[in-house]
């Protein structure tokens, strides 16, 4: 039985990418089989954190969206990133979305068959033995997104202590939930240390009337590090990468 | 008149529907959104899973579902010997965008 999981936001810069690496990374070194799939196909740069370069990149999701490769062909195997600690069993699979302009405008222009998108899933699900399947999104409510949350069994909404992210948070939230959303968890992020987490967490669970999986500070380390890398592996005593494990603790949990 | 002759009416109908896409499912009333949810997440399915799932005979079913093919939203394909349900959605709408861009 797999579980595939969304990470959204209501706007961009919220830390949505390098939460989902991390968190998937979290799973793996646990023993889990995880894809990621970065379906933000307007803007994608999750290949970024895994070191990929685009000029290197081969197959990507845009080339099995529009019949050029089977899905599996599309997927990289990035579990050595973790190094030599992953469990037996575990396994890391990222299909990277295409960064070229043309390809970025081709989507734009024409869409894609959301059938293929889904059989994608379904297959890539089958093929890899998969316990969880990731889903990084385009931030805001789109179509595409719609589509990712009916899909999805748990919905990781991430924001920042911001009052446009309130208040667009609360949109996606309605919509979700019109979507008979099965899981939903909330993370806050960039959250300033000096900050009383505990009351932060209770106030937005109270606006929202759902969960929050994790709050996380903002940090510099992080601002440094820019998207060089998985945060989590670099420094993982850090309080961030504590607050990553145990989000991931509460979506396995979830199943 | 040959078959394909016969075949052509039904070929411009689908081609004159409109694009749908997810914003379009979310307008749907309950019962038709209800299918269409358990479609995306199945792929396809036949008449009488699609009637259990949603809890009413297989008649007033394929009612449902022709509503949605005459949408636009569904199409009926031949998956081996059976007659299956499939979504017909696209990611978003077709844009003008210049093709040199």
């Amino acid at each position: 039985m797999s579980t595939i999981v969304s990470i959204h936001s209501y706007r961009g810069g919220t830390g949505k990418s390098n939460l989902i690496a991390n968190l998937a990374s979290s799973l793996v070194q646990q023993g889990k089989r995880v894809a990621v799939v970065d379906t933000d196909i307007q803007s994608p740069g999750l290949h970024v954190l895994f070191g990929m370069d685009p000029q290197q990149m081969g197959l990507t999701l845009n080339d099995y969206l529009y019949g050029r490769c089977s899905i599996e062909q599309a997927a990289y195997n990035v579990t050595s990133k973790l190094g030599p600690d992953v469990p037996a069993g575990g396994a890391f699979y990222l299909i990277p979305s295409s960064i070229k302009a043309s390809e970025i405008t081709r989507v734009l222009r024409e869409g894609y068959e959301v059938n293929l998108l889904t059989d994608g899933f379904r297959q890539l699900i089958k093929a890899f033995r998969l316990d969880y399947l990731f889903l990084d999104t385009h931030p805001g409510l789109n179509e595409e997104t719609l589509l990712s949350i009916l899909l999805s069994d748990t919905l990781v909404l991430i924001l920042r202590p911001d009052q446009q992210d309130f208040q667009g948070t609360a949109v996606t939230v309605e919509v979700a939930r019109k979507l008979k959303l099965k899981k939903l968890l909330l993370v806050v992020n960039k959250v300033l240390p000096k900050l009383d987490f505990e009351s932060l967490k209770q106030q937005v669970q109270e606006a929202y009337h759902a969960p929050v999986a994790g709050i996380l500070p903002v940090s510099e380390e992080m601002i440094e590090l820019g998207s060089a890398g998985l945060f989590s592996l670099k420094y993982p005593e850090h309080p961030f990468s504590q607050g990553v494990r145990e989000i991931a603790a509460q979506i396995s949990s979830t199943v | 008149m040959s078959v394909f002759d016969s075949l052509q009416p039904q070929q411009d109908r689908r081609d004159n529907l409109p694009e749908r896409t997810m914003a379009d499912v979310l307008a749907l009333p309950e019962d038709l959104h209800t299918i269409m949810d358990y479609l995306i997440e199945q792929g396809e399915s036949e008449l009488a899973e699609v009637a259990a799932h949603i809890g009413q005979d297989e008649t007033s079913t394929r009612a449902l579902l022709s509503d949605l093919i005459e949408k636009g939203f569904v199409q009926e394909i031949l998956a081996g010997t059976k007659h299956c349900y499939r979504v017909r959605l696209v990611s978003r709408r077709r844009i003008r965008l210049p093709l040199d861009l």
